[in-house]
């Protein structure tokens, strides 16, 4: 935790540090809020990051480290299925999207064929009737069927 | 007078009124349960089929389906962690970490009835303050709202449960990402990158989504359990709800504060309910006998806010009634409909159309008990789905939630934008971070800097010497230093 937090805070001062620069091309009126807020986190952040530097690390236990390395193993398999979440909608669009990850995540998982249709069929549903046809929200039709429009 | 009144009031008993404000409530609470969606949503759908509908049935339906729409937010907020509205991101804070413990029924209980309450007692001060409401209305100008907003900002450091130093960073990121966009008095754009998607900012809805709700379901995601965890025991649903409902009447004093606290900063003008959640939510922390367990579970968290929420629409509705200016967004789609209907709300609206106010007065009362009833009636069905498997239930909720960020401007980047701002939620959520900190930041920010400048500008340096900023400074500087002075007192007896 200790090391996460200060890669975090270091990453925060190279933000807060791209934001002053940005700032300093705003005419006066529009960079007052925005510098005050930056000089001022930065030096929170400071103080933040000598506390955590000086703390003493945890000692970490074999235990311990496998079970980090299991998390963080699923918290990469995790971001892998939110970009591809991402990525479905954008190219088969909401009303084919939606319904075709959560297919897939549930298969993926093993999960029963019951839940693997009964919620894609759900969320169709939802997005095409309760938002598309019900509400008249303008659906995004994903690149793949903009294509051959 | 007394005529309007029961003119107005007695218009609530015709069947056709009855039946569409019924449906209107059905409406409102299924529009705050979704997340993106909300009593605004469904007021901008419905108008133009108010067109050539009976004035009286028309702004029945639209003022009923509004008036609920937090109750409804209040749900998904609670059981999982998903603010249905922004005005419900408060409560997630005590409400979910509740219902992980078991206690789903109880901070259910607690929400709806602090909203039913909460609700009926703002619409009994609009109802009482009509005759005085011009004078304080004008009585706000920018110097006094800006103090207000720097009320709500005072509590960035202490609304999350992390150290006060993380807090404030987390705080000050959130005003950050707030002055993202078009600057109001230069219109210069800041922090853009060259997009032309953030030139209007990064809009409330996919940001509460990114900060409280998409980091719970990454959560679920990589643990693949129950949002309760199965060894947990859950109290009968009944008999919990019950219990929530008991705890408001125990903290009635909070719950009447709150409501004052919702109802004052609804009456004024471009502040907005969102702000006024988390100023009760503040101030219920910062007055509490243990502000430590708040974000662990303390009821006293669920019902602030709650009651703010609701009370908020009858200040709201103060000023949009008689001076004809809309408090907040959801008030001026509410001022085009009087105008659809051929009514100008204002001074003379009262005088005119007194029948009509009453008639809201009533239709803003039986919406939040009809609302709240709704709820609970259906509460311990609702419960069954914090004992699904993580595994089913994240993906599905994940596209809700996508659905909610993308259908509040129609547009595939709020989407993005949303899962990108996630990660940064997910961060705080792990290494400590004030997740309501950075989002109460967010909130207040831009509203700071616009009415700063304007105060600026109209009255100078010295325009924080008006007595109405100068009562807010003071009543702030004691929110502040309440709990360290008592904590201090209670150290030097001991």
């Amino acid at each position: 935790m200790r090391k996460k937090n200060i890669y975090f805070l270091l990453l925060l001062l190279v933000v807060l540090i791209t934001g002053l620069v940005l700032s300093l091309d705003f005419r006066p009126r529009a960079r007052l809020f925005p510098m005050i807020v930056i000089l001022s986190c930065g030096v929170l952040v400071l103080i933040e990051l000598l506390r955590t530097w000086r703390s003493a690390p945890h000692p970490e236990g074999e235990e311990n480290a496998e079970a980090e390395q299991e998390k963080r193993r699923r918290f990469f398999i995790t971001t892998g299925w939110l970009v591809g979440f991402a990525l479905t909608i954008w190219f088969f669009g909401l009303a084919a999207g939606m319904p075709l990850f959560i297919l897939a995540y549930l298969k993926t998982h093993g999960e029963s064929w019951l839940w693997t249709i009964v919620l894609p069929v759900a969320m169709f549903v939802l997005v095409y009737f309760g938002f598309g046809i019900l509400l008249e929200t303008p659906l995004y039709e994903g690149w793949l069927f903009l294509q051959y429009q | 007078m007394t005529d309007s009144i029961i003119q107005g009031l007695s218009v609530l008993f015709q069947p056709a009124i009855m039946v569409g404000m019924f449906f209107a409530i059905l409406g409102g609470l299924i529009f705050g349960l979704l997340p993106g969606l909300s009593g605004l949503t469904f007021m901008a759908i419905f108008i133009p089929f108010t067109w050539g509908m009976d004035p009286f049935l028309a702004m029945t339906i639209l003022v009923a389906a509004y008036a609920v729409s937090c109750t409804g937010g209040s749900v998904t907020a609670v059981l999982v962690n998903v603010p249905g509205t922004p005005a419900n991101a408060a409560t997630v804070l005590d409400g979910f970490p509740l219902t992980q413990q078991g206690h789903a029924g109880r901070a259910l209980g607690a929400a709806l009835f602090a909203s039913a309450s909460g609700g009926v007692l703002g619409t009994l001060v609009l109802a009482l303050l009509i005759p005085a409401v011009t004078p304080i209305v004008m009585a706000f100008g920018s110097p006094e709202s800006f103090f207000l907003i720097f009320m709500g900002l005072s509590f960035i450091a202490v609304v999350g449960q992390e150290s006060k130093l993380k807090g404030s960073i987390s705080g000050l990121l959130g005003l950050l990402v707030a002055f993202i966009g078009y600057h109001d008095g230069t219109g210069v754009a800041r922090f853009t990158f060259g997009t032309s998607f953030l030139l209007d900012g990064v809009k409330i809805v996919p940001c509460a989504l990114a900060v409280f709700a998409v980091p719970e379901m990454i959560n679920l995601l990589i643990t693949g359990r129950t949002i309760v965890e199965e060894r947990t025991v859950v109290q009968a649903p009944f008999a919990d709800i019950w219990e929530g409902m008991k705890d408001v009447y125990r903290h009635w004093w909070l719950h009447l504060r709150a409501t004052a606290l919702g109802v004052f900063v609804g009456i004024v003008p471009g502040v907005g309910g969102d702000v006024a959640v988390w100023v009760a939510y503040g101030h219920a922390k910062t007055t509490a006998k243990h502000p430590e367990t708040f974000g662990f579970g303390n009821i006293e968290g669920v019902i602030a806010p709650e009651s703010a929420n609701n009370g908020k629409e009858g200040g709201a509705m103060l000023p949009t009634l008689a001076l004809g200016i809309p408090g907040s967004a959801g008030m001026a789609v509410l001022l085009g409909a009087f105008l659809i209907q051929g009514l100008q709300p204002g001074p003379t609206f009262l005088v005119e159309h007194m029948d009509m106010a009453w008639t809201i007065i009533g239709v803003l009362v039986v919406a939040n008990i009809v609302g709240a009833a709704i709820c609970l009636v259906i509460a311990p069905q609702l419960i069954k789905v914090t004992r699904m498997r993580g595994q089913l239930l994240a993906p599905f909720l994940l596209c809700i939630i996508a659905l909610g960020a993308y259908s509040y401007r129609n547009s595939l980047d709020d989407v993005f934008l949303m899962l990108v701002l996630s990660f940064l939620g997910w961060t705080m959520r792990q290494l400590g971070y004030s997740r309501p900190g950075f989002f109460l930041g967010y909130v207040l920010g831009g509203l700071a800097e616009r009415y700063f400048g304007i105060s600026a500008l109209a009255h100078g340096w010295k325009f924080f010497l008006t007595p109405i900023s100068l009562v807010i400074i003071a009543i702030t500087i004691f929110s502040i230093s309440f709990q360290p002075i008592a904590d201090y007192l209670k150290r030097r007896k001991a």
